[in-house]
């Protein structure tokens, strides 16, 4: 899996639960939350989604890597290797 | 033979809030049931029809309208979290409303989806309390109203430092009040600030089908969701061992059990390992075996064993 690929999924996993969101100009290294409007709750379903559509669990100590894209794609990256995809 | 179900969460009630709570915790994948005494959904927001007549209950008009794309108000947010699309209510904003007020209604202020309205209809009716008045609602549109160490205060008291006029501060406290109060005569500001909002600062609106339409969409997606409901299945008691609730007692005497605890087990017959975390001697726990044969026949046995 390439960092692309997976900033691609959450983005997908995103465009799902807020589908009001413009998601098109989205900048990888700023904070999605300072982008858009995602609450606490927002975050929390995306750690739902990525645990129900991809079988990764995110541990509540690790919900800070999942500020910006660049910071999803360093982290979950590696945990999509480990699953073999 | 027992043949009560488990299930991680209960809910009793299918009004809104059960609706609501169950839908995502079915999202959160939890193998959730709501048990509802009635025969229908909805509880106070309910619904019926004489000689083919229809007839709503409780919600008449929905609080928290604003305009589609407006963000970070409490529609968004909840539509977003039940995952409803905003067009399934096919939303209609009031034209108007009006409280009124004297024996004949002499004084009465016209309110819409419009704050601006409203705002001239006190300039123009209370002149003497217009500044008053917009100081009040700066203080509203700033105040934190979900802070969870806010210190409660009285609402009337907070008013009454912006106006002077209590004809006007019960005309306004009077809808407010209507759909939020819990105490007689006042209500704690941070509720005040929530009702303000949602009525004066957002808007009403409804589907045109009312409140039907609500409860069926929430339904579909408890439903979708995996969701599971009991009809006319009471809740007679909760009973609860070493402090957690896991059984239910059903007014008709049978039991329904919780899952108390997160350690589901899927075993396959041939690895029949356990893997639990410790758990503390005494815990009981609660089995169940189902065996289903290829032609989809089932059959079951359960019980309690306590770890030692
Ligand atoms: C006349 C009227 C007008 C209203 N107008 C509006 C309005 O215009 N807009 C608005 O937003 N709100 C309005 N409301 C308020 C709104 O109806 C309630 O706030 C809302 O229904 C509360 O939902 P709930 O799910 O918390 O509880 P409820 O709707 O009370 O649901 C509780 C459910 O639990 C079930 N239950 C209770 N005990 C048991 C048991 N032991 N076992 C199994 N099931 C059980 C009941 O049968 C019921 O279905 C109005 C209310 C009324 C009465």
């Amino acid at each position: 899996m390439t960092k692309d690929a997976c900033k691609k999924i959450v983005l997908d996993i995103i465009a799902d639960i807020a589908p009001d969101e413009d998601l098109s100009n989205i900048k990888p290294d700023v904070r999605l939350r300072d982008q858009m409007q995602l609450d606490s709750m927002d975050f929390l379903d995306i750690v739902m989604e990525l645990r129900k559509q991809h079988g990764i669990e995110v541990p509540e100590a690790d919900y800070i890597h999942l500020a910006s894209l660049d910071s999803c794609a360093e982290y979950l990256t590696p945990k999509f290797e480990a699953l073999g995809k | 033979m027992n043949t009560a179900t488990h299930y991680d969460v209960a809910i009793i009630g299918a009004g809104m809030a059960g609706l609501a709570a169950g839908i995502r915790l079915a999202h959160f994948g939890k193998r959730v049931c709501i048990f509802e005494r009635h025969n229908a959904v909805g509880g106070l927001n309910s619904f019926y029809s004489i000689s083919g007549r229809k007839y709503d209950v409780g919600l008449h008009a929905m609080t928290n309208w604003v305009p589609p794309g407006t963000k970070g108000t409490p529609l968004g947010k909840l539509l977003r979290q039940l995952r409803i699309d905003r067009d399934e209510f096919a939303l209609h904003p009031q034209k108007r409303s009006r409280i009124a007020f004297g024996p004949g209604g002499e004084t009465s202020l016209t309110f819409t989806n419009d704050f601006a309205v409203l705002e001239a209809e006190v300039a123009q009716k209370f002149p003497a309390q217009i500044d008053g008045f917009r100081r009040l609602v700066v203080l509203v549109k700033s105040y934190d109203d979900v802070s969870l160490d806010a210190v409660p205060e009285s609402a009337r008291a907070v008013v009454r430092r912006h106006l002077c006029d209590p004809l006007l501060e019960d005309m306004l406290f009077c809808p407010v009040m209507y759909y939020g109060s819990a105490t007689e005569h006042d209500m704690e500001f941070g509720q005040f600030v929530i009702m303000f909002k949602a009525l004066f600062l957002e808007g009403f609106a409804r589907p045109v089908e009312g409140v039907r339409l609500v409860l069926r969409v929430l339904l579909a997606k408890f439903r979708q969701a995996g969701g599971e409901r009991r009809m006319k299945c009471g809740v007679r008691q909760i009973v609860s061992e070493s402090g957690r609730a896991d059984r239910l007692v059903l007014d008709d005497g049978t039991e329904e059990w919780l899952l108390s605890s997160d350690v589901g087990l899927y075993a396959d017959l041939e690895a029949i390992t356990y893997d639990f975390a410790t758990l503390p001697s005494g815990t009981e726990l609660y089995l169940e075996l189902i065996v289903v044969d290829f032609g989809g026949n089932t059959d079951s046995v359960s019980g309690v064993v306590t770890v030692p």
